[in-house]
């Protein structure tokens, strides 16, 4: 093995980055993630305390904290020499609204993917990142490339705020992907800046 | 009939020490004498590499009545192991569903641990080796081994846990105890925090992503 300078420190090292990508089941987050990441994506078993909402199809309802085994599956895109893109996706139980937090904490971002045949299932991602201040976008898959509903009609339907982008996206094209990437980065930069220019007032 | 003791042993209604199960016990190696502490015996489990010569399974094989009634006797003085003193619980489902397949349980590399010594490392840190843990590679228990070998170019915690194929407590715990010890380090560790507010980091991103 060889032996590298020993002057190397972590001031050298890559920064690590990370965009959080939501959605229903079968929105497509793993296409999206399998889209544009440099490895097949990955995954692994975590740990994570959720609150079942009791949605089984009985009507006793079934409340309370339970820690549950998920599987992240996750994509990297390499960013130059000093920097990594970590795409998470949340777990896709549509059983239980996740505690994300350990997936959301120090993310820039999150993409909200939306299947309009199915719009309801994105509905707690929406509610989770707007209680987390999380900047976010949502991406409306257009399987097959058919449009199947308005932009505008989308943002009425999940009622997010009216400075929230709203993207039509392939979920299996890398450039689509790669735009709707651009659009969640090109969003908290600009909640960032406005955050600061209030700070210096 | 001394086998048959050693598998009463092992097989009594006793609690197992990690709240494994069936599938835990199944992991064990039955060989080793009940007496031994649930420590030590995670400890061994934990340290075991690929090939030993540790003399346990002729032990196994013939042993001399002394080591069953000893063992016998232990086990009726040994008071039931404090409930988590140094390891949560750890819930059968964390220990993965694939079963006796596993040569090693996952939080027996941990030696039971789900917490590291270190604060909770995102799931993005990246790991990368040092020059020191690249110097002791050879002296490296195999998952440490992996490890190190793995983060040659920088992995994330996430990363290292997909690749090893443990749970990312494991992971976790096996990373801070590595990074105590200066074999490897790790990038955003903490900061990460800040890291949304952070409007040059966040054109880095877009530059880059840009140019894709």
């Amino acid at each position: 093995m060889a032996f590298v300078p020993s002057d190397r420190s972590a001031g050298h090292a890559p920064t690590p980055v990370k965009i959080v990508i939501a959605g229903g089941f079968g929105a497509g987050k793993t296409t999206f993630v399998a889209a544009i990441s440099e490895i097949i994506p990955l995954s692994t078993e975590a740990a994570m305390t959720s609150v079942s909402v009791g949605v089984d199809d009985n009507t006793k309802r079934q409340a309370g904290k339970t820690t549950t085994t998920v599987a992240l599956d996750f994509g990297r895109i390499t960013l130059g020499t000093d920097l990594i893109l970590y795409l998470f996706g949340t777990p896709g139980q549509d059983r239980f609204f996740f505690m994300w937090d350990e997936l959301v904490r120090g993310a820039i971002g999150g993409v909200v993917l939306v299947d309009t045949r199915r719009l309801e299932e994105c509905f707690p991602a929406v509610d989770y990142f707007e209680s987390r201040d999380l900047p976010f976008i949502v991406a409306v898959n257009c399987f097959d490339g058919v449009v199947e509903h308005k932009i505008e009609d989308v943002r009425e339907a999940l009622d997010v705020r009216a400075d929230v982008p709203i993207v039509l996206c392939d979920a299996r094209g890398r450039q689509s992907v790669k735009l709707a990437l651009l659009e969640v980065t090109q969003h908290a930069i600009t909640r960032a800046a406005a955050a600061h220019s209030l700070a210096a007032r | 009939m001394n086998d048959r003791v050693l598998a009463d042993l092992a097989g009594d209604g006793d609690a197992p020490p990690r709240g494994g199960g069936g599938n835990l016990r199944a992991a064990l190696p039955l060989d080793i004498p009940r007496s031994a502490s649930h420590d030590e015996l995670w400890e061994r489990d934990a340290s075991k590499p690929a090939a030993t010569d540790e003399p346990e399974p002729e032990q196994a094989a013939a042993p001399t009545p002394d080591v069953v009634s000893e063992a016998l006797a232990a086990y009726a003085t040994t008071p039931p192991e404090p409930p988590a003193a140094t390891a949560p619980a750890v819930r059968p489902q964390e220990l993965g569903e694939d079963g006796p397949g596993r040569l090693v349980r996952p939080y027996a590399m941990t030696g039971g641990r789900t917490r590291s010594t270190g604060a909770e490392i995102p799931l993005e840190a990246l790991v990368i080796v040092t020059d020191e843990g690249r110097r002791r590679a050879s002296g490296l228990a195999w998952e440490q081994l992996a490890i190190a070998e793995l983060c040659a170019s920088p992995m994330s915690v996430a990363e290292v846990s997909a690749h090893l194929k443990v749970p990312l407590g494991v992971a976790r715990v096996l990373v801070g105890d590595m990074a105590a010890e200066g074999l490897v380090e790790m990038s955003g560790a903490s900061g990460s925090e800040q890291a949304p507010n952070d409007l040059n980091l966040l054109e880095r991103v877009l530059n880059g992503l840009r140019a894709l």
